[in-house]
C-alpha cells in the first residue's frame, strides 16, 4: 500500500486554464465566422473579394482555426484543470505552462497570417508551412514535458481514465504530426512533402483521420470522463467498460485512415483494412458514448434544469451519432456515393459542432463560475445558446446530408445500359445543391450566434467575480510507493509475455512455409493452453499487473505508444516499400518541367485541391465522366499528392490537353465565361503576378533528392527552360488573340494543367529484360489480374 | 482487378494479422477488466468526485 507521509496545501494553477478557455472561445468565434464566410462564398462567388480572402485560401484557415485553435485551446483548458485535480498536484512548471499558452497562440496567429497569403503545404489539416510545423512540434513537447512531469509528481497513486486518454493524445499526436510533416524545405515558406503519391495519400489520411481520433476525440473523451461525473455528481457508469473501450479505441482508430481513399488506386488490401477497422470502431466508440450517457443514471432530471448537463448529454449523443455515421461511410459501397460529396462535410460538422462544440460549451459553463468564484450570469441565455446551437447543427447537417446524397446520386446516375451519364454536365449537379448550401449558411450562422451569446454570458460571469486559484490540502505520497515498475516488471510479466508470445507464434502460422506453419500453429495452441492454465491458477497476479500499470505512468505510456504505433507501421512500411517506379506494372507519371512544377506550386498555393480532385476512381460513373481510372504510377512524383477529398468542381486527373490554353486562360479570368453557373472564384491576380524563378533551382534540387528523375541541369538552364516553355504557351495564346507575359503565374498554371494525366508506359522489352522468366508481368490488354500468379511466382 | 503494383502475396495476409492482433488486444483487456476487484473499480471511478 502507499504510505501517506504528510499533508500539504496546494494551490492549483488555474490562470492557465482561464487563459486557454478565453482563447478557445475567441478563436472559436473567429474560426466559425470564417466558416460562415466560406459557406457564403460557395453560393456567392462575388464574395471572393481579394486573393487573400478567396475560398481556396480561407478554407484551410477555417479548418485549422476550428481544430487547432478552438478545440485545441479548449482541450488544453480542460486538461490543465482536470490533470491538476486528478494528480492532486499543481502543474509541474508554471514557465512551461506559460510557454505552452503563448507559443500556441503565436502559432495560431502565424497560421492566420500565412494561410491567406497562400503559404501552404497543400495537405488537409497539415497546411502550415515548415517553420510553423517545427514550432508546433516544439510547443507540443513543452506541453508533454509539463504534463508527464506533473504525472511524475502526482499525489494520487492511480491514473484515472481521463489521464489515459490525455496520455494517448499527447504521444499519438506527436507521432502523427512529425511523420506527416516530414518535408524538404526549398525556402522559408515552401517545402515538398517527403512522401509522394500513394505514400503521401496514405500517410496524410493516417494523420488526417487520426487528427480526428486523437485531437478531436480522445482528449474530449478524457474531458468527458472528468467533467461529466463532476456535473452530474455521480461516478462514471462502468469503470470496467472504460478499460475495454480505451484500449480498443486507441488500438483500432489508428488503422482506419485508408477509408478516406476507398475506390481509389490505393492497393486493395489497404482499402480492406481501412474499411474493416472502421466498422470495428463502432464498438469502442459506442462503449464511450454509453459510458457517458449512463453516467447520468438516476439524475436525468438534471437534464431539464442544468444547461451544463444539457450540453454534455447532447454532445455525447452527437458523438454516438457521428461514430455511427463514420463506419457507415467507410463501407465501400456507401463511400462510392458519399465520398467527394457534402455528406462527408455534414459528417465532420456533426462531430465538430455537435461533439466538440457542445462539450466545449458545457465545460466552459461549468468552469467559469468556479474559476471566478461566482454564479453563471444568465442560465436562460445558456439555455437559449443550447437550443440555437442544436437547431443550427441539425439544419446544417440535414442540409449537407440532402446535398451530398442528391449530388452523389446525380453524379453516379447512368442510363439503364450503363453506357452514358444521366447528368454529364458537372455544373448541373452543383446547381441542384445550391439551395442546400444556403441552409448551410443559415445553420452555421445560428451556431455562431450561440457562440457569441456564450462569450457575452461568460464575460459577464467573469466580471461579476474575481479570478480564483483553488487551494486544497492533499496527502503527499512517498515517491517510491508509485512509479516503481521497471522494464522487467512491465514487459517480462505473464500477461505481456503470453500476449506477445502468442502473437509471434500466430505470425509464424501465417508467414512460415508449409510444414513450419503447422508447427507454429501447434506451438501457438500449446502456448495458449499454458497461458489459460497459468491464468486460472494465478489470475490474481495478472490482475495486479494491470493495477500496478495504473500506478506507473511511464510503462502505461510506452504500452499505449506500442498500441498506436503498430497500426501505422503495418500500413505505412509495405506502402513505402512498393511505391517505387520499378514496382509499377503499367503507367509511370511524366516528370514535370520546371514551369509545370511552378504551376503546380501555384495550384497548391491557391488551394485548388479544396475543390478539385486528381483521382478518377475505379467506378463506372467516374470513368464515364472523367476518363480512364487513375493508376498508382500516375501520381508517383506528386509531392504532395492531389487526390482530393471533396469535389466542388470536376476531377482534373485527365485535364491535360482536353482544352486549349485559351480555355484555361478565360476560365481563370472569369470562370462563368467557360462554365456557365460555376461558383469558382476568379483569379485575376495570376495574370499580373510573376512566378518565382529565384527558388526554382532549389525546388528541382529538392525533387531530385526525393527521387524524381530530373536530368542534370544548371540553375540557368532550369530558368531558361521555364521561360522557353512560357513563351511557347504565350505564342499559342496569341493565336486566340490573348496576351500574357511568359513569366506570369497564369502561364505556369496553364503549363501544369496541360500536363495533368500525362504518363509513360513501360516498354515490354524492359520488363522482359528485368524479369526474363516471368513474361506474365507484362500487363495484358483486357484483364490485368492475369498477371498475378506469374508475379507471385516471381517472389 | 485494379492491381497495378508488382503483386506481393504477403500483403494479402496483413488484414488478417491486423484483425488477429486486435482480437488479442480486445480479449486481453476484457479479461483484465472482468477480473478487476469491485472495490478497486469503485475507488477509481470516484476519483473525479474525490474533492
Amino acid at each position: 500500500m502507499n504510505t501517506l507521509a504528510q499533508k500539504q496545501l496546494i494551490t492549483f494553477d488555474d490562470k492557465v486554464v482561464r487563459q486557454f478557455m478565453w482563447a478557445s472561445i475567441i478563436w472559436g468565434i473567429v474560426g466559425m465566422l470564417v466558416g460562415v464566410i466560406i459557406a457564403s462564398q460557395l453560393n456567392f462567388h462575388q464574395l471572393n473579394v481579394t486573393q487573400w480572402l478567396s475560398f481556396g485560401r480561407l478554407r484551410p484557415l477555417h479548418t485549422n482555426a476550428v481544430i487547432f485553435a478552438f478545440v485545441g485551446n479548449m482541450m488544453f483548458s480542460g486538461i490543465y484543470y482536470s490533470t491538476q485535480r486528478l494528480c492532486k498536484a499543481r502543474m509541474a512548471s508554471d514557465i512551461l505552462s506559460k510557454i505552452h499558452f503563448w507559443g500556441w497562440q503565436g502559432i495560431i496567429v502565424a497560421a492566420a497570417i500565412t494561410l491567406p497569403l497562400g503559404y501552404t503545404r497543400g495537405q488537409e489539416y497539415a497546411e502550415l508551412i515548415w517553420p510553423i510545423n517545427i514550432a508546433v512540434a516544439l510547443i507540443w513537447v513543452v506541453f508533454a514535458v509539463n504534463f508527464f512531469w506533473t504525472l511524475a509528481r502526482r499525489n494520487e497513486p492511480s491514473l484515472y481514465v481521463a489521464l489515459w486518454f490525455y496520455i494517448a493524445t499527447i504521444i499519438t499526436v506527436a507521432m502523427l504530426y512529425i511523420v506527416n510533416h516530414l518535408s524538404i524545405p526549398t525556402s522559408w515558406t515552401h517545402s515538398y512533402t517527403l512522401f509522394s503519391g500513394v505514400q503521401n495519400a496514405l500517410v496524410q489520411w493516417w494523420y488526417g483521420h487520426n487528427a480526428v481520433a486523437f485531437f478531436l476525440t480522445t482528449p474530449i473523451l478524457g474531458i468527458m470522463y472528468y467533467f461529466l461525473p463532476k456535473a452530474v455528481e455521480r461516478p462514471v457508469y462502468s469503470y470496467r467498460l472504460s478499460i475495454v473501450h480505451f484500449w480498443s479505441l486507441v488500438f483500432i482508430y489508428i488503422w482506419a485512415g485508408p477509408h478516406h481513399l476507398l475506390n481509389t488506386s490505393l492497393p486493395k488490401w489497404l482499402q480492406m483494412l481501412g474499411m474493416f477497422f472502421s466498422l470495428m470502431l463502432w464498438a469502442p466508440s459506442w462503449g464511450g458514448m454509453l459510458n457517458g450517457l449512463l453516467t447520468l443514471r438516476g439524475a436525468w432530471d438534471k437534464l431539464r434544469t442544468d444547461p451544463v448537463v444539457k450540453f454534455f448529454i447532447a454532445a455525447v449523443t452527437f458523438y454516438g451519432m457521428s461514430t455511427f455515421e463514420g463506419p457507415l461511410l467507410s463501407i465501400r459501397a456507401v463511400n462510392a456515393l458519399s465520398h467527394y460529396s457534402d455528406w462527408t462535410i455534414g459528417h465532420v460538422h456533426s462531430g465538430a459542432l455537435g461533439w466538440n462544440g457542445l462539450m466545449a460549451a458545457g465545460m466552459f459553463y461549468w468552469l467559469t463560475p468556479r474559476l471566478y468564484g461566482t454564479k453563471l450570469h444568465s442560465v436562460p441565455m445558456a439555455n437559449f445558446h443550447f437550443w440555437i446551437s442544436i437547431v443550427g447543427i441539425l439544419l446544417y447537417v440535414a442540409a449537407m446530408w440532402v446535398s451530398g446524397i442528391m449530388q452523389g446520386l446525380m453524379l453516379n446516375s447512368t442510363n439503364a445500359a450503363g453506357t452514358a451519364l444521366t447528368y454529364p454536365n458537372f455544373i448541373e449537379t452543383l446547381t441542384a445543391i445550391r439551395p442546400m448550401m444556403a441552409f448551410r449558411i443559415i445553420g452555421g450562422s445560428m451556431y455562431l450566434v450561440g457562440m457569441g451569446l456564450m462569450l457575452w454570458n461568460l464575460w459577464k460571469t467573469a466580471r461579476s467575480g474575481q479570478p480564483v486559484n483553488e487551494t486544497r490540502e492533499v496527502a503527499i505520497l512517498e515517491r517510491n510507493s508509485v512509479d516503481n515498475m521497471g522494464v522487467k516488471d512491465t514487459f517480462l510479466s505473464d500477461p505481456v509475455t503470453y500476449f506477445f508470445g502468442g502473437l509471434f507464434l500466430l505470425m509464424g502460422w501465417i508467414f512460415l512455409p508449409k510444414g513450419a506453419d503447422i508447427t507454429a500453429l501447434v506451438c501457438a495452441l500449446i502456448f495458449g493452453a499454458i497461458a489459460v492454465r497459468k491464468f486460472t491458477t494465478s489470475h490474481h497476479t495478472w490482475s495486479q499487473w494491470y493495477e500496478r500499470l495504473l500506478e506507473n505512468w511511464l510503462p502505461f505510456t510506452i504500452l499505449t505508444f506500442i498500441a498506436v504505433a503498430l497500426g501505422g507501421l503495418i500500413q505505412i512500411i509495405p506502402t513505402v516499400m512498393v511505391n517505387r517506379a520499378k514496382n509499377m506494372e503499367d503507367r509511370i507519371q511524366q516528370v514535370y518541367t520546371p514551369l509545370e512544377l511552378t504551376g503546380r506550386d501555384i495550384y497548391v498555393s491557391e488551394g485548388c485541391y479544396n475543390c478539385h480532385s486528381q483521382m478518377i476512381r475505379t467506378l463506372l460513373p467516374d470513368v464515364l465522366r472523367y476518363g480512364d481510372y487513375s493508376r498508382l504510377g500516375e501520381s508517383i512524383y506528386d509531392h504532395p499528392f492531389q487526390w482530393g477529398s471533396k469535389r466542388t468542381g470536376p476531377d482534373l486527373a485527365r485535364e491535360g490537353s482536353r482544352y486549349p490554353h485559351s480555355w484555361h486562360f478565360n476560365h481563370m479570368m472569369d470562370p462563368r465565361s467557360t462554365s456557365v453557373g460555376s461558383n469558382m472564384p476568379a483569379y485575376p491576380h495570376l495574370f499580373t503576378t510573376k512566378f518565382d524563378q529565384k527558388t526554382l533551382p532549389k525546388k528541382i534540387a529538392a525533387m531530385v533528392r526525393l527521387g524524381v528523375p530530373y536530368p542534370a541541369m544548371t540553375d540557368l538552364e532550369i530558368k531558361e527552360n521555364a521561360i522557353k516553355q512560357g513563351i511557347e504557351i504565350v505564342e499559342k495564346l496569341k493565336e486566340d488573340k490573348l496576351t500574357a507575359a511568359p513569366d506570369t503565374q497564369i502561364v505556369a498554371l496553364i503549363a501544369y494543367l496541360q500536363k495533368l494525366g500525362k504518363y509513360d508506359t513501360l516498354e515490354v522489352e524492359d520488363k522482359l529484360q528485368k524479369y526474363p522468366t516471368a513474361p506474365g508481368l507484362i500487363p495484358g490488354p483486357v484483364n490485368p489480374d492475369q498477371n498475378r500468379p506469374a508475379a507471385s511466382s516471381q517472389e | 482487378m485494379y492491381k497495378y503494383v508488382i503483386y506481393e502475396t504477403w500483403l494479402d495476409w496483413v488484414p488478417y494479422v491486423a484483425f488477429g492482433v486486435t482480437a488479442l488486444v480486445f480479449i486481453t483487456f476484457s479479461i483484465h477488466a472482468l477480473i478487476m476487484r469491485k472495490d478497486r473499480a469503485d475507488h477509481l471511478s470516484h476519483l473525479p468526485l474525490d474533492n
